[in-house]
Formats: C-alpha cells, sequence, structure tokens
C-alpha cells in the first residue's frame, strides 16, 4: 500500500493531490432500513486475517500516516463519512456482495432474521453499512 | 428494484467538504470497477485513466459509454505505465 502511493506520488504533478477513499477498521454491518430509521442487526463475519476487512483496511490508514512525510504528502484534509447499500431482499443484497464485495459475509441465521423482517412487507430495505474514511493528500512542491 | 448504492449521496458530499476538485484535471483513478465513482466526476475532468487489474472490471467499465476523454487500462498501479504523462489528481477508489 505503501508503494502504491509511493507509485501515485511519482506520477502526480508537482503540487498534485492524492485523493484516497478506504472503509475504516469499524465492522461493516447488517440493517433493516424502514423510511429514515436504521436499525442494526448484525456485524459481518471477519476472520481476523492478514487478508481480512478490518486488517486491510488498518493497514490502508497505516500506509496514509507512512506517506505524510516532507518528502511525500502533507494530509490537508480528511472525512469519515457512512456508506449504505440499500436492497429490497436479501438475494439481491447477497448477489452484489458476491459480485463486489468478496471479502465481506454475513451469519446465515442473521440474515434469515433479516429475511423474516422483510416478509412482514412494511416497505423495508435491508442494507450494509460502511463507515468510510476520505482524504486529501497534496504533494510538497518539487 | 435494483441495489441502491450510497442513496443519500454521502460519498459525494464528502469528497466535497475534503475539496476533491476534478474540475479540468487530469485524472488517475485506481481501482475504478465498474466506474461508479467515475460517473461522478468524468464530465468535469479533463482527461481521465481508470485502471483496474480486477479480470471483470473491463466488461463493467465498458457497459458505461464513456465521453473520449476517458480511458480504461487493465494494469494495477504497480504495473501502470504513464510513459511520458503526469496527473493532477490520483484517485484512489477504494483500493487501498
Amino acid at each position: 500500500m505503501v508503494d502504491a502511493l509511493r507509485r501515485a506520488h511519482s506520477v502526480l504533478n508537482s503540487g498534485g493531490i492524492v485523493i484516497d477513499i478506504h472503509p475504516t477498521p469499524e465492522p461493516a454491518h447488517l440493517e433493516l432500513a424502514a423510511g429514515s430509521e436504521f436499525v442494526r442487526l448484525a456485524d459481518r463475519l471477519d476472520d481476523g486475517t492478514v487478508s481480512g476487512p478490518r486488517r486491510r483496511h488498518m493497514a490502508a490508514d497505516a500506509a496514509v500516516l507512512a506517506c505524510l512525510s516532507p518528502e511525500m504528502f502533507n494530509r490537508d484534509a480528511a472525512t469519515d463519512f457512512t456508506f449504505r447499500t440499500h436492497a429490497d431482499t436479501v438475494e439481491e443484497l447477497l448477489n452484489c456482495l458476491d459480485s463486489k464485495w468478496k471479502q465481506l459475509h454475513f451469519a446465515a441465521a442473521d440474515l434469515s432474521r433479516a429475511r423474516d423482517h422483510l416478509a412482514c412487507g412494511d416497505g423495508s430495505a435491508v442494507v450494509v453499512t460502511e463507515r468510510v474514511t476520505a482524504s486529501r493528500l497534496v504533494t510538497r512542491p518539487r | 428494484m435494483a441495489v441502491r448504492v450510497d442513496p443519500e449521496n454521502n460519498e459525494p458530499a464528502a469528497l466535497n467538504r475534503i475539496g476533491a476538485n476534478f474540475e479540468d484535471r487530469r485524472v488517475l483513478e485506481v481501482g475504478c470497477g465498474d466506474g461508479r465513482l467515475t460517473r461522478t466526476f468524468a464530465e468535469r475532468a479533463r482527461s481521465v485513466v481508470a485502471i483496474d487489474p480486477e479480470p471483470s472490471a473491463r466488461a463493467d467499465f465498458v457497459r458505461t459509454t464513456w465521453p473520449r476523454h476517458v480511458e480504461f487500462r487493465s494494469v494495477g498501479i504497480d504495473g501502470f505505465e504513464p510513459a511520458d504523462r503526469r496527473f493532477d489528481v490520483v484517485l484512489f477508489s477504494w483500493s487501498l
């Protein structure tokens, strides 16, 4: 990850910027949405390995910090935000996760609970919610 | 109904908060995927090189009709050869 940022630095104009968007280590979770209300059902499964989501997102944070130096970048702005993916059925959500987020998994029992809630037909949606950080890194003048 | 990604538009709002300006910029987007984020700034940019080494990315990306100043390459940042090009913005789209 540090190498990727170094590579980015090498292809930027002097004064160019890196915009980095990556999830925070906070676990993605499953919610039910009804109108503007969100009820948390469960956290994602994470095996805790180096390639698992939490460790990977922590490594991304560390890589950004490692590149804040007089020779590389100055971070002049950063913000966190909530990123939600809504689906009307658990199956739609699972198809999306399968194609986009291969490392994001939820327990079968939690998905079953979500199905039961959605079966009530009260207009709810099932939602995956992530906390994400966005940073603006400015190159030092060369 | 289809899956709805960030219907609250929190991601573009966050980019605005940190001053991510793509207007007339030469942009290298790393990990463009299907171009979900590319679509939000491509029209404003001077040029966009969108890269992603995932085998499925090219097929997903070219489903959108892009302006002529947007190009896709099947490569990661480590293998990317810019020749003599330099960029004003490098965007890591959930790819670090």
